[in-house]
């Protein structure tokens, strides 16, 4: 079960998805906190130490691919790293997964429920 | 349809200086060959006058039979040379000149004819007479030989102006075509840049199409979604009612954005085709069972009857997926309550022949021809209020040609229609794209 001390971490420029996901997950009791951009989501990473990233790909400053690359997923044993997407390419969703992302998701295909299933999911696993 | 306007307006520009250069050119031709006949005649004249002036003045010297005779052959070629080229010499100054000569040459004759007569007579060449005579013939000839003279130079100068006109005109007519190839080459050669740009700005509308549409698509489904769940406390039976509305027509929208996505990606040639081994009666089960909620909605009953045993093909296995659920999609939503769809799988010629049959509207005999064209909705299914688009027939036909085979059907208005499309047994070609089909339920 969720416990306060779970941590979320959802990056993605559009505020509305931000405020939505926010509000979805933090309904679970987590604790959300959210960034804009990939500079953004490093710098909060760096001190909120999530359990899971929620993280967008197509992103202004810094796009998702560009901090997967940074952050290193495989050097965060405890951080799991979710991407969500409304990019088509397929190519571009698996270069994320080589990138150390556990699993991807096509944005518009999500229901609210879907986004409680698929955090409880990765973080039960952890 | 801009590059073929332009390409037009060249090839005509081409072919209008064209036929000015051949007119033209055919003129001029014409007239620097004429000139060149009349300066040879022209030259002709000159040199018998000359030699007629030489030979009288033999005869003169030593009035033999011989010089005589050959003084009269020489006259003769004078007198026949000026009549039969008479009507060549056509401008004012080179008739007044023919005509002086053709006067000279016939004085020549009366002053020769009587020296002749003188000579013959008298034996003696030296009398007054004779010396008159003679002097008279000398200065005609000499007089012919100065008009010869001058109409030659005229026609000398004529066939110098004709060539040069000639001349001028291939320089012109060389660097007229220079221009026009290099305006050509250029119209040619920005039409294929704004086709270049034109093919980018579709492969850019793709992915902005994905990102810029369904951005707001998202934020309406989990907003919506999130009020169905109660995130805005509970909703009321009429509110829900509503809601559900907003939620089915979303539905409809993705649905509507992946097959708009889907053809563009088709439609630029963008899409990777991965053949794999693939067991095609089992992808077959597989639609049926996703499709099998929506043809119990209606009550319609989805029928396997192969029989045949279908070997494993090599074809793209999301692509296929595409193929395969459009036409029995369409036939469990074209088909009233209580019917069926028939689906089969039958090898015929080297090829995998797949089809499905509804016992649905059918299409209008009149309309069949239009069945593949994009948008295009039959009209009494339109009155039906099926939802639709147009498009998926269209993408269906695209996509059996991306995979080596082709796609057919047969209808009856108000019995049903039999969809069909083959697959080649030896397996279908292979591509790397950029992108991949989204797959589609048939919703829209």
């Amino acid at each position: 079960m969720a416990t306060q001390t779970q941590k979320i971490l959802i990056i993605d420029d559009d505020t509305m998805i931000l405020k939505a996901y926010e509000t979805i997950i933090a309904s679970d009791g987590y604790q959300v906190r959210t960034a804009s951009d990939g500079q953004e989501g490093l710098d909060v990473a760096a001190k909120f130490q999530p359990d899971l990233i929620v993280l967008d790909i197509l992103m202004p400053v810094m796009d998702g691919i560009t901090f997967l690359r940074n952050f290193k997923p495989k050097q965060h044993q405890n951080t799991k790293v979710v991407v969500l997407s409304n990019s088509a390419s397929a190519k571009k969703l698996k270069g994320a997964l080589e990138l150390g992302a556990v699993d991807y998701i096509i944005k518009t295909e999500v229901k609210p429920e879907d986004i409680k299933t698929l955090v409880k999911h990765y973080l039960a696993t952890s | 349809m801009r590059l073929r306007h332009r390409l037009f307006a060249v090839a005509a520009l081409v072919v209008l200086v064209a036929i000015a250069f051949g007119g033209t050119s055919y003129i001029l031709l014409r007239q620097y060959q004429s000139a060149l006949y009349k300066e040879r005649i022209s030259n002709q004249i000159a040199f018998e006058v000359l030699q007629r002036r030489l030979l009288a003045g033999d005869y003169l010297l030593y009035p033999t039979e011989r010089a005589k005779a050959q003084w009269q052959i020489r006259q003769q070629t004078v007198e026949q040379l000026i009549q039969g080229n008479l009507q060549i010499f056509a401008s004012e100054k080179e008739k007044a000149y023919t005509l002086i000569i053709q006067q000279n040459t016939a004085d020549t004759r009366e002053n020769f004819d009587e020296l002749v007569k003188v000579s013959e007579s008298n034996q003696n060449v030296i009398s007054d007479q004779a010396t008159a005579l003679s002097s008279l013939l000398s200065f005609n000839a000499q007089s012919a030989v100065t008009n010869a003279t001058e109409l030659q130079e005229i026609n000398q100068h004529e066939a110098a102006t004709a060539l040069s006109r000639l001349i001028m005109l291939f320089s012109l007519a060389g660097t007229i075509f220079l221009a026009v190839l290099a305006s050509g080459f250029k119209y040619i050669w920005h039409s294929a840049e704004e086709l270049e740009k034109l093919d980018q700005t579709k492969d850019e509308f793709v992915s902005l199409a994905s990102h810029q549409l369904r951005t707001p698509l998202t934020s309406i489904m989990l907003y919506s979604g999130m009020l169905a769940d109660g995130y805005g406390g509970k909703l009321k039976s009429k509110q829900q009612e509503l809601l559900d509305v907003v939620l089915f027509s979303t539905d409809r929208m993705r649905e509507l954005v992946r097959v708009l996505l889907n053809i563009a990606r088709v439609e630029a040639g963008r899409v990777t085709i991965q053949p794999k081994a693939t067991d095609l009666h089992q992808v077959l089960k597989d639609i049926l069972d996703e499709q099998k909620p929506k043809a119990a909605e209606k009550n319609i009953t989805l029928i396997d009857t192969t029989t045949a045993r279908i070997p494993i093909i090599h074809t793209d296995q999301n692509l296929l997926k595409e193929l395969y659920t459009n036409p029995i999609s369409n036939a469990i939503k074209y088909t009233p309550p209580k019917g069926t769809v028939t689906v089969k799988l039958e090898l015929k010629d080297k090829m995998v022949f797949a089809s499905v049959q509804d016992t649905g509207y059918g299409i209008p005999k009149r309309e069949q021809r239009k069945i593949f064209t994009k948008f295009y909705r039959g009209t009494n299914i339109a009155k039906k209020e099926v939802v639709g688009t147009g498009l998926g027939l269209y993408l269906f036909k695209l996509v059996a040609e991306n995979l080596g085979g082709e796609v057919g059907f047969t209808s009856t208005e108000n019995k049903g229609s039999k969809f069909w499309f083959t697959l080649p047994l030896a397996g279908g070609p292979s591509r790397t794209g950029n992108t991949e089909l989204e797959h589609t339920k048939g919703v829209a």
